[in-house]
């Protein structure tokens, strides 16, 4: 609850901020900086003004002008991240040479509950499984993940926005069958 | 410093960008060679490729601290690596230390140093105080080097890359402070934050700061209008640096300090081979950089229009093996062309 309470103190100070007629500064304001510019001003150049420095917080220009708070990351959230980073994502995308062929997408998709098809990358590595086989002229292999994608793909809401990617499919799915 | 996680990535002889740069004059007769950060460009594939031809030390594109601490969608899409790709630099876009530590924190263990962007002029960046806007704020941008040597000291190594200033000696006085607070290496990149990319590069302004920071012991690599092994050498010569990161250049010609003039047809093969085996590059990427590199290789006209045209991944791999000899790895003479193996035209 106390948490809670300093969560919803710090967002009305944020909104408090972003309201204040504060300017954030810039290099131009620093006279020993603006000199020597050549007629080119660094009005521009934004100095953040740090908020909060426990947490990140920063206060920022938009490009009308006014400020703008970059909301800061508490400590627990950033411990969050930090033990999905290396406990379930285990570092960054990790793909050696081979990589793609020592694992079968389809299980990969079936039963990694990250893996979800409306996510843009997941279909985009999916497709780089297709694009591989097709690259290594493997037309057979090829086929039959285009045919199992396409099932899934074509299953999906917001079809309008895949199109593409499903046409792609198609295509392989054509030339493979004629070159198998 | 926690141990239930992964700890910054032991620094070896073979891996340690700072010793790489110190030595490379004693080991391999010649300074050291970089291929820089790209917004967008310099992921694996490319980076792969560049090492296959005498590049000592790969940058990642400027990663945003920020997203990456925040938002794991932002991590699968801005950084994937494997144990082939070092040395390897991976460079941030920050504003505050806070960010910055936990960044490190994050990569530190997948890399072998962390390259700070302070000369990105793009506003949208300048505007959030990424980026050029630091050259203008060396308070913050000490204040970050020092939080994290501090933090980490000889175990992460940490490099800066800025501009130039109008006033040299504003640059002088920023480089004296990021040495002060212990920057590994300062890459200069010789054009303010405002100088056009079609302006030459100011050696001059390199060779000044290079010349008044020789005292501090801290490595200074050139950056900008590295476009062969001539430019190399005549930079290195005119400003005195340790070495010479070349960007642009490497983009059309990923062979360029290989001594090639221009894009080697094998290279070209190996970039496909690297982009199918490790995935994941979008088909605008992977068309921008053919494009680039069949654009050094001088491809007739009417076949580079029809390349911009050409929609997904699976066209393009039709269109390359209708128009060329696109070899793949394990056929006899594999990344081994240099000119373009035309099947169906003739270069006139």
């Amino acid at each position: 609850m106390f948490r809670n309470l300093v969560r919803r103190q710090k967002s009305m100070i944020a909104r408090d901020f972003e309201k204040l007629e504060i300017s954030v500064p810039t290099a131009a304001d620093d006279e020993k900086h603006a000199s020597g510019t050549s007629g080119r001003p660094n009005q521009s150049v934004t100095k953040p003004v740090s908020l909060d420095a426990s947490t990140g917080e920063v206060l920022v220009r938009k490009s009308t002008g006014k400020t703008k708070v970059r909301k800061g990351q508490t400590t627990d959230e950033f411990e969050r991240q930090r033990s999905h980073f290396f406990e379930v994502e285990r570092g960054p995308v990790w793909t050696p040479v081979g990589w793609m062929t020592s694992q079968d997408p389809l299980l990969k998709l079936d039963t990694d509950p990250s893996s979800d098809l409306e996510i843009k990358q997941v279909r985009q590595k999916l497709a780089s499984h297709c694009h591989l086989l097709y690259y290594r002229k493997q037309y057979a292999d090829c086929a039959g993940l285009c045919e199992s994608l396409l099932l899934r793909f074509e299953a999906l809401g917001n079809r309008k926005k895949i199109q593409r990617e499903i046409d792609e499919l198609h295509h392989m799915l054509e030339r493979c069958r004629v070159s198998a | 410093m926690s141990s239930k996680y992964p700890q910054a990535r032991i620094l070896t002889k073979k891996n340690d960008p700072l010793h790489i740069i110190k030595t490379r004059k004693a080991t391999h007769q010649r300074a050291v060679t970089i291929a820089g950060p790209m917004v967008r460009y310099s992921k694996l594939p490319f980076r792969q490729v560049c090492r296959h031809y005498n590049v000592d030390i790969v940058y990642t594109p400027m990663i945003l601290a920020r997203e990456y601490v925040r938002n794991c969608h932002a991590r699968m899409a801005d950084f994937s690596s494997n144990e082939s790709d070092s040395p390897l630099i991976v460079q941030v876009g920050v504003n505050n230390v806070t960010d910055l530590l936990r960044f490190v924190e994050l990569v530190s263990p997948y890399c072998d140093g962390i390259g700070i962007n302070c000369g990105c002029p793009i506003k949208e960046q300048v505007r959030e105080g990424i980026g050029s806007a630091l050259i203008y704020n060396p308070e913050l941008l000490s204040s970050m080097v020092s939080a994290v040597k501090t933090k980490y000291g000889d175990k992460v190594r940490l490099e800066t890359k800025i501009r130039i200033h109008d006033n040299w000696d504003q640059t002088v006085d920023l480089c004296n402070q990021l040495c002060d607070a212990g920057v590994d290496w300062i890459t200069i990149h010789g054009r303010t934050r405002t100088t056009r990319s079609s302006e030459p590069v100011n050696l001059d302004a390199i060779k000044f700061i290079t010349q008044k920071i020789k005292s501090r012991n801290v490595p200074v690599i050139a950056n900008g209008d590295c476009f062969d092994m001539s430019d190399f050498q005549r930079i290195l010569d005119y400003t005195g640096v340790d070495g010479v990161m070349a960007v642009r250049g490497l983009l059309d010609n990923p062979a360029l300090f290989g001594g090639f003039k221009t894009c080697p047809w094998g290279a070209l093969e190996l970039f496909w081979h690297y982009t199918m085996e490790f995935g994941g590059l979008p088909h605008q990427l992977l068309l921008h950089h053919l494009h680039c590199m069949l654009g050094s290789m001088g491809l007739e006209k009417s076949l580079h229009s029809e390349l911009m045209n050409i929609k997904d991944t699976s066209h393009l791999i039709d269109w390359f093996d209708h128009n060329f000899v696109l070899k793949r790895s394990g056929e006899q003479g594999f990344a081994e062309a240099t000119d373009i193996p035309y099947k169906n035209h003739s270069k006139p």
